[in-house]
């Protein structure tokens, strides 16, 4: 495989010299736009996150490099736990949207009838729906004395009894499932689709099972474009920050709600910048899975 | 002879799924479940936005008014955040294409054809475009995504 990448790449150049700058000419705008928008911010966050601020007596603000932002992010009991719970969140919602928009994916390719073409048309709602209407639709739904509790109530539920599940972890999670659904299915969809109804037929012909055909073959070769999805609503979660700050607890927070409580209620920039760090490097754990990911099927 | 006795047909965890009565009782069950799960919290949006009084344990709003209707139009202050909105997003949505359409892969044009191969060929770094990894993610064939490589 090396050899034929090395050949590849020889070939390259002589190709092409002038849609090369065609290409650059095409790239320019996106690559000034991502350097001045994105990269330049990104690495002054990472400056001030190095930038520590000390008090003298007299009140005096004196400033210096040094780590002890990360070191407070470590020992500082409110921001630990506000990244574990934000790791806590991101997992158990994009595993709650998987499992689901993996039965959805599964009907829409193999179902038949009424139903199937019914979730086809339902799934995708909430793509449809911004996040804050949806958390306001959420909130209304799911509170304690909310629309669910009511119904339960009238069914025989005594008051009190309906779990927090609105400004506590269970409202972010609910959410965030409910707005990732249409994503994760229609990645999910694209990724059966590719799977050959004759690999199936075959597997059935020598007598497989439906269970067995899903374990031992839809599941395998649907798993490189899942884990894709899940790569991509993992970032989207950890990063999130309307639903969390609507529908979230006020402790711990996820880290794109306290970050923005740390830069604007209590003057913390530098430990802001840190946590946008957090953030950052929670989201590199699934970019470099991600990167790998696709250099494997390019090689391929 | 030892006579073998026939196999216990296993019973399985997973009968249900090949039995299709149960499948599609299964399906219809889900698909009802998922029906409420989206729609509800969207329907009491739409009860409260028409709810004169609307107390708790009334299951649906006990006076019926467009009052939040009428009070939310008469607003400058929404209807130029309204307005603003529609602006905006037409506005953001041709600046992206702008920005984002020549640094596809395919330059604008659609598909892998062969133009589009030599056009990435060029520019090693478009591969690398948002539009062209996820693209690459909705396609698992290695057809299409290696028009990249």
């Amino acid at each position: 495989m090396a050899v034929a990448i090395s050949a590849r790449a020889a070939v390259r150049p002589r190709r092409l010299d002038r849609s090369r700058a065609a290409g650059l000419v095409l790239v320019l705008p996106s690559l000034v736009y991502l350097t001045v928008f994105v990269f330049i911010p990104v690495i002054k966050a990472f400056a001030t996150s190095f930038t520590v601020r000390d008090r003298d007596d007299a009140g005096n603000y004196t400033y210096r490099v040094g780590l002890d932002n990360y070191g407070q992010l470590v020992a500082s009991d409110t921001l630990r736990s506000n990244i574990l719970f934000t790791v806590f969140i991101a997992i158990s919602s994009v595993a709650i949207v998987f499992v689901i928009a993996y039965v959805i994916a599964l009907a829409l390719r193999f179902g038949k009838g009424a139903s199937a073409r019914f979730l086809g048309r339902i799934y995708i709602v909430p793509l449809f729906i911004p996040s804050v209407i949806a958390s306001y639709a959420m909130i209304t739904f799911l509170a304690n004395h909310g629309f669910v509790d009511g119904i339960l109530q009238t069914l025989g539920l005594p008051d009190g009894l309906f779990p927090k599940i609105v400004f506590d972890w269970k409202g972010i999670v609910i959410t965030q499932v409910w707005l990732s659904l249409p994503f994760m299915t229609v990645l999910l969809s694209s990724v059966l689709l590719e799977i050959s109804d004759a690999l199936i037929e075959s597997a059935r012909d020598v007598g497989a099972s439906s269970w067995q055909i899903f374990r031992h073959i839809v599941l395998p070769l649907s798993a490189p474009g899942a884990l894709i999805g899940i790569t991509f609503m993992f970032l989207g979660v950890i990063g999130g920050f309307t639903v969390p700050y609507l529908l979230g607890p006020n402790a711990p927070q996820m880290l794109g709600v306290s970050m923005v409580y740390y830069m604007t209620n209590y003057f913390e920039p530098f430990l802001a910048s840190t946590q946008a760090v957090a953030i950052f490097l929670l989201s590199l754990v699934a970019a470099v899975y991600y990167v790998r990911q696709q250099f494997k099927r390019e090689v391929r | 002879m030892a006579a073998q006795a026939p196999a216990m047909p296993a019973i399985r965890l997973t009968w249900w799924i090949d039995d299709p009565r149960m499948r599609r009782l299964l399906l219809r069950l889900f698909a009802a479940a998922l029906a409420v799960f989206i729609g509800i919290p969207l329907l009491t949006l739409v009860l409260w936005s028409f709810a004169g009084e609307w107390f708790w344990p009334n299951l649906i709003p006990t006076q019926w008014s467009l009052r939040w209707w009428q009070e939310v139009l008469d607003n400058p202050r929404v209807t130029n955040a309204m307005f603003l909105s529609f602006t905006i997003a037409p506005v953001v949505t041709l600046l992206t294409a702008v920005v984002a359409i020549p640094a596809s892969p395919s330059g604008g044009r659609c598909c892998s054809s062969s133009s589009s191969r030599t056009l990435s060929h060029g520019s090693g770094s478009t591969c690398r475009s948002p539009s062209s990894t996820t693209r690459s993610a909705l396609s698992t064939r290695t057809g299409e995504s290696s028009s990249c490589t």
